[in-house]
């Protein structure tokens, strides 16, 4: 049973009647506002340039140093547990947009934080972003576990969107939804840094 | 383990351990400036045949994002982010440069560094310094380049002239038999003299010329008339300032100089500055329909005498709002450049908009679009803290 999360919200991921998790997907979907119908909106629409979103996701220790990225320009992380499964330029069609594949199993023990993070690579700000989400399903069976959806836009150009963590030997979510401003998942450092 | 490399050494990315996916960091000081670092993506005849392969600071990725400019980083001036294997088959050279638009030339650069940085940390490394070079304002500082396998070559080549020069080294050789331009003209067809900032708080830097005197701004407002579906009729557009003649928009400024003298530059009040006293700045005339080809003009004579001018456009009558309206300010900047401002956010509710903000630093002009709406002077002056005195007027 999917959970749909609010801003703030923690969960466990543990499953139900024991046992850990060992696959998920961090899936990650946005569309463009739809620029308005008619003839005004044709007049004074904006330009064409299309809304590029990037997710990413960043490997932190426990002194809250950033060990890893896996973004566009590196799919996988170095010890190849975390696998991003492409860059999504227009964010058109239904569903994921972009993907994070997470291998809980073999995520190597010193990583306490796995931050999830989406930027807006051109520059527009999420005013322009409808329906962005970030959901967490659990690859062997294809369920859906937690759904996190931004509601409204705002004047900034990245969400850190949620991030895992290892809690007492168990993982866990929580839904940060925290708007900053960046190009490429580096940029983004100290806002996710605040939100460990 | 870092290859330290010499001036005109070259090498194989493959043996450095640098595959498709790395970074190319750049540092330079020059004085006490960063000079501005760039990339060029050139084909297989030494051209930017597509210029949207020219990595700066007004264009900070190719389409496909296989050159990204990530900014400063740590020690370095800027840090690319490059992925070879995303770059299309046509672009076989990415050259690295940098460029000075003070009175500064190379011959005083010091620290010079060009580091290609993989995931295991700096694999190569090529430094270079003032000795290198002489009078130059511009400078290759080294090349990547596909010959059967992906390459580095460490060049530290001085070329004067600055970004223009440089742009037309790698454009402006398609000129065949014709008789080469004077240099000048030559500088005014770069596709840098033209910069458009089309996003809110995009910036574009102009260095001050030690002359004061000779560069002159040229400030342009122009706007179309609504489509005749568009014109606020009836009692709507009575109330919403539908006049019986054309869309009158104003052109004025708020501004401080650099020694805390501050006013305001309006047609309202008829408040047009001065050209030869304090403030050093004109405005024209006040084009009452946007028929006249040139629209409102505002002059700033003494650049270097001011410290921050907002530049604001107004509807006067004729119109609702800006969003039918296409404004679109330009301003010339003394040295055959221009930079467009396009208003293409409007904001419905509101008839008064800062375009731009022009700040002096004391060697440069930095122009910042801002296409801010408010619902008047008085909000305007607030968001930048002039605090002025406010009274209502009429033409």
């Amino acid at each position: 049973m999917s959970v749909t999360l609010v801003k703030g919200q923690k969960i466990s991921l543990a499953k139900e009647g024991g046992g850990a998790l060992t696959k998920v997907v961090m899936g990650l979907g946005w569309d463009a506002v739809q620029p308005k119908k008619g003839f005004l909106g044709s007049l004074f629409g904006r330009g064409q340039t299309t809304i590029d979103l990037d997710a990413s996701c960043a490997l932190f220790d426990q002194n809250k140093q950033p060990v890893d990225f896996v973004w566009f320009r590196q799919l996988q992380s170095r010890d190849g547990s975390i696998v991003h499964t492409g860059d999504n330029l227009t964010g058109e069609g239904e569903g994921d947009d972009e993907q994070i594949i997470v291998d809980l199993s073999r995520v190597p023990p010193d990583v306490i934080y796995l931050v999830f993070t989406v930027n807006s690579f051109r520059g527009q700000t999420f005013n322009e972003v409808e329906n962005a989400f970030c959901r967490l399903e659990d690859c062997s069976t294809g369920k859906e576990l937690a759904r996190y959806t931004l509601s409204g836009g705002g004047d900034y150009t990245a969400m850190i969107m949620a991030k895992l963590y290892r809690h007492q030997g168990e993982w866990k979510m929580h839904a940060l939804g925290e708007p900053t401003n960046g190009q490429v998942v580096e940029q983004l450092l100290p806002a996710m840094q605040a939100g460990l | 383990m870092t290859k330290l490399l010499i001036k005109g050494e070259k090498i194989k990315l493959e043996d450095i351990g640098a595959r498709s996916a790395f970074n190319v960091g750049v540092a330079c000081r020059v004085g006490t400036e960063s000079p501005d670092i760039s990339c060029f993506g050139i084909d297989a005849e030494g051209k930017l045949s597509d210029d949207r392969y020219f990595i700066f600071y007004n264009q900070k990725s190719s389409p496909e994002k296989a050159l990204i400019a990530m900014g400063r980083n740590g020690e370095y001036d800027e840090v690319f982010s490059l992925d070879l294997g995303r770059l299309p088959k046509s672009v076989v050279r990415l050259v690295f440069t940098a460029t000075l638009d003070s009175g500064a030339t190379f011959a005083q650069a010091a620290n010079g560094r060009l580091d290609i940085l993989s995931q295991e940390g700096t694999t190569a490394s090529y430094a270079f310094s003032g000795k290198d070079f002489s009078q130059e304002k511009a400078v290759i500082i080294g090349e990547i380049y596909l010959k059967t396998v992906w390459r580095f070559s460490a060049v530290g080549q001085g070329f004067n002239g600055g970004l223009s020069a440089l742009l037309s080294h790698f454009g402006g050789k398609e000129v065949g038999a014709a008789p080469s331009p004077p240099p000048a003209a030559e500088e005014q067809k770069v596709k840098l003299s033209k910069v458009r900032l089309d996003k809110q708080g995009a910036t574009h830097k102009v260095s001050l010329s030690k002359a004061g005197g000779q560069q002159i701004f040229h400030i342009n407002l122009q706007w179309d008339q609504p489509p005749p579906g568009q014109k606020q009729g009836g009692f709507l557009g009575k109330l919403l300032g539908g006049g019986g003649g054309g869309a009158d928009l104003d052109l004025g400024c708020m501004w401080r100089d650099r020694h805390g003298n501050q006013g305001v530059i309006q047609p309202l009040g008829e408040n047009f500055g001065s050209k030869d006293s304090p403030p050093y700045i004109f405005l024209d005339k006040d084009d009452r329909s946007g028929a006249a080809a040139d629209g409102e003009n505002m002059h700033i004579f003494r650049p270097d005498e001011m410290d921050t001018v907002v530049v604001f456009a107004l509807i006067y009558e004729g119109t609702a709002n800006f969003s039918t309206v296409n404004a679109r300010l330009t301003i010339s900047d003394g040295k055959g450049g221009e930079i467009l401002v396009p208003l293409n956010t409007p904001d419905p509710r509101r008839t008064f908009c800062a375009v731009a903000l022009i700040t002096n630093d004391g060697t440069s002009i930095r122009f910042r679009k801002e296409e801010l709406y408010f619902p008047g002077h008085k909000d305007c002056d607030q968001h930048y803290g002039f605090g002025f005195r406010w009274t209502a007027g009429r033409k």
